[in-house]
């Protein structure tokens, strides 16, 4: 896809999302150009820290319009050839996709990659807000990003009063984390509702030997968006699908499995066991890296959106995007059955997995930073 | 009408200096080259650019100024990345000061490659460019790939603008390839770096500081045009690639207020950041017709002893390429040259002398032309 803004009476076009022409002040049109041709080719021999591996191809493509862009590929592509992107459907496929200034593009891109259903669902969009944060700051999810998906949701026909966000802090005053990440004003804004879990019925509900206190709020809804940050962590290695959803506990079952590091590191697998069928959006438009998940990490930059039915694929993506290592948490749900944690069996579509490594920093720790 | 009272530059080189440290000998020279002291400078204008790689990392240059020069005083800073240099000449022209200081320094050698080209890398667009892998290289690699196919311009031409570079920076003090020869196989077996651009039809990234004077008196040399024009900052937003409109727009405004043309240029100093863009500005200025590039190059028209010597000094190619002092490391050059002070590579007869500096990927483009006075 390529984009531009266009003012037909003008004849200008632009690379960025502006709403009104400057010389007739009149309204811009979005102009989405899908066909796709090669026009261009260089290979590049040249690592820079972005773009570590090589060789690399940036292939010029051309649209129906004219309109052309630059493309990072792996891929050997002759001037003329046709650039598409495929969708899947198969269950552990992950979808990666850059942002290009627009939200809603790169959510629906997203989302259409993997086949994602949401016709006539009741959905309980879950975020990570796991303290007061400033959407800057990069530690909470990007209301960017959810606007997106709400945009796309209202236009695939789900009703307003089907969409909920929900989310339980775990560090200070719910009300003021909701409200400094951007997303009171955001539920406001499109009249969804804004729940705090915390606050909400918990259901016990027993698997693989834990008993897990699950708000019942997520339990009714036929979906489940979860829209983690992706972030290097220093207890887990990395946070993204599979922890965010830790957080759809009760506060006393999160304290009895943070006593032990290893339970906990299962009971993530587990607990995404017992959760019905949910798909993810994994919020990189920022992104955490070195010590995270909170303010001992620092912004990564990455620009872009991930998806992916399958919790797992999802995070191993990121650990393979980040050149980082293994995640045990992410490993041991893939033994248990919670998705695939093995490259072989995970598609990757959009981006080519190899055109998007890049090395993130990993959260190593430091003698400043006092572990709990 | 200004006139150029003093000239100065260091050497540009992979040394180990800091910013302040060129920029005062640069500026000690054009002092000393106009035979006057720092109590004459009514004014300053200073670029530089923001590197994050160096173990510099103060960004109030205009203080700097002051402080380096011991004086209470009106300094502009234009940044304009790669422009720097001919957007500040182009901005001292207009602010209609009796002699104003234009000084340029920028330390970019300080790390390892890749660090570098991912440093340059911020003079594209971030989600646009920078995000699809697009370094500098390979920005112009797109531009010399378009460029070869629509006019049959080819590898070996850009080898040839490549080696005539290198073998006027033979000649020339200032640059580090002084005295080092090149030869064109080494030119034609270096590596791809990103293709079809090989590593010797790409600049050499130096250190380095130049500064120019500029005075409402009369001297013998004069900036008998000015023009600057700024086009969108991604190549590919551009309707051809191939053609630099901003350079063609600059010149015209330059060549309508000397009153001269294309044909009267004696001598050119052009942004050779890559070979292909030496071919570009021959076609842009409008030294030759569209497509017609190569031709200059493969006939020596643009050699030393050729009708029009282009990058006597070695270019950006060969006399390095310190971001923002290579636009007026030109008007150095070109202000020796009609001097007659330039030794083995002088060139003969010169009364015009054009220079073409950009910024970014043909984004901020000045030309000046230079009349030499009297004498």
């Amino acid at each position: 896809m390529i984009l531009r803004w266009v003012c037909r009476k003008c004849d200008k076009k632009w690379l960025y999302p502006i709403e009104k022409c400057v010389y007739c002040k009149g309204k811009i049109e979005k102009e989405i150009g899908k066909q796709m041709k090669v026009v261009g080719i260089s290979k590049v021999n040249i690592p820079c820290p972005p773009h570590p591996i090589v060789p690399y191809n940036i292939i010029l493509v051309q649209d129906e319009y004219g309109n052309k862009m630059p493309k990072k590929v792996m891929r050997e592509y002759k001037i003329g050839d046709e650039y598409r992107r495929e969708a899947s459907d198969d269950e552990s496929a992950v979808s990666i996709v850059k942002i290009k200034y627009d939200y809603y593009e790169a959510v629906k891109e997203a989302l259409e990659l993997i086949k994602a259903d949401i016709k006539d669902k009741k959905i309980l969009i879950k975020p990570n807000i796991f303290a007061a944060a400033y959407p800057y700051q990069g530690l909470t999810t990007n209301p960017k990003v959810i606007k997106g998906l709400l945009d796309y949701l209202i236009e695939k026909g789900v009703k307003k009063e089907n969409i909920t966000i929900a989310e339980q802090v775990q560090f200070g005053e719910t009300e003021k984390a909701f409200k400094r990440s951007g997303f009171s004003e955001l539920a406001k804004e499109y009249g969804v509702k804004l729940v705090d879990l915390s606050k909400t019925n918990f259901v016990e509900k027993e698997t693989d030997g834990f008993n897990f206190q699950i708000s019942e709020e997520v339990l009714v809804k036929d979906l489940i968006i979860n829209v983690p940050v992706m972030k290097t962590h220093l207890f887990l290695g990395i946070s993204g699908a599979l922890e965010n959803m830790i957080r759809v506990v009760s506060v006393k079952t999160y304290k009895e499995l943070e006593k032990d590091m290893e339970k906990a590191i299962k009971a993530i697998g587990v607990l995404n066991k017992s959760i019905d069928k949910y798909l993810t959006l994994g919020d990189a438009s920022i992104g955490i890296q070195g010590n995270g998940p909170g303010r001992y990490g620092e912004p990564a930059f990455l620009n872009m959106v991930l998806a992916s039915k399958d919790p797992v694929a999802l995070d191993k993506i990121f650990t393979e995007i980040g050149l980082l290592k293994d995640a045990k948490h992410v490993l041991v749900a893939g033994d248990l059955g919670v998705g695939s944690s093995d490259l072989v069996d995970i598609r990757v579509v959009g981006e080519e997995l190899d055109a998007c490594k890049r090395e993130l920093k990993p959260a190593i720790g430091s003698k400043l930073i006092k572990l709990r | 009408m200004m006139y150029v009272k003093g000239v100065g530059m260091t050497k540009f080189g992979v040394e180990d200096r800091t910013t302040w440290d060129m920029a005062y000998e640069a500026t000690y020279e054009a002092l000393d080259d106009a035979d006057m002291n720092f109590n004459a400078v009514d004014a300053v204008v200073i670029t530089s650019v923001d590197t994050k790689i160096g173990p510099e990392t103060q960004r109030q240059y205009q203080a700097l100024v002051p402080s380096l020069f011991k004086k209470k005083l009106p300094v502009i800073r234009v940044p304009a990345v790669c422009g720097g240099g001919g957007t500040s000449l182009w901005t001292a022209l207009r602010l209609g000061y009796d002699n104003i200081l234009v000084l340029t320094t920028d330390k970019i050698a300080t790390c390892t490659t890749g660090m570098i080209v991912n440093e340059i890398m911020n003079a594209t667009d971030k989600v646009w460019e920078q995000d699809e892998g697009i370094n500098f290289i390979a920005e112009n690699a797109l531009v010399a790939q378009e460029h070869m196919l629509k006019y049959d311009t080819t590898s070996d031409d850009l080898a040839l603008v490549s080696f005539k570079n290198h073998s006027n920076a033979f000649l020339n003090p200032k640059t580090p390839f002084y005295k080092k020869k090149v030869s064109l196989e080494q030119i034609k077996e270096s590596p791809i770096l990103a293709s079809p651009l090989r590593l010797f039809d790409c600049t050499r990234n130096v250190n380095g500081a130049a500064a120019v004077i500029l005075t409402k008196d009369k001297t013998d040399i004069r900036v008998k045009g000015s023009g600057m024009c700024v086009d969108y900052l991604a190549p590919f937003e551009r309707e051809d690639m191939s053609t630099w409109r901003a350079t063609t727009i600059a010149a015209e405004q330059a060549y309508k207020e000397s009153g001269l043309e294309a044909k009267d240029i004696d001598i050119a100093e052009v942004h050779d950041a890559f070979t292909i863009l030496e071919i570009l500005a021959y076609e842009d200025l409008g030294f030759c017709k569209k497509g017609e590039g190569a031709k200059l190059i493969r006939d020596k028209v643009t050699n030393i002893g050729g009708k029009l010597p282009v990058n006597t000094s070695g270019g950006l190619k060969a006399r390095g390429h310190p971001i923002s002092p290579t636009g007026l490391a030109m008007i150095y050059e070109l202000v020796k040259q009609l001097r007659g002070e330039c030794r083995d590579r002088q060139v003969s007869n010169l009364k015009y002398a054009l220079a073409q500096n950009i910024g970014g990927a043909g984004g901020s483009i000045s030309v000046h032309i230079l009349e030499k006075v009297g004498g």
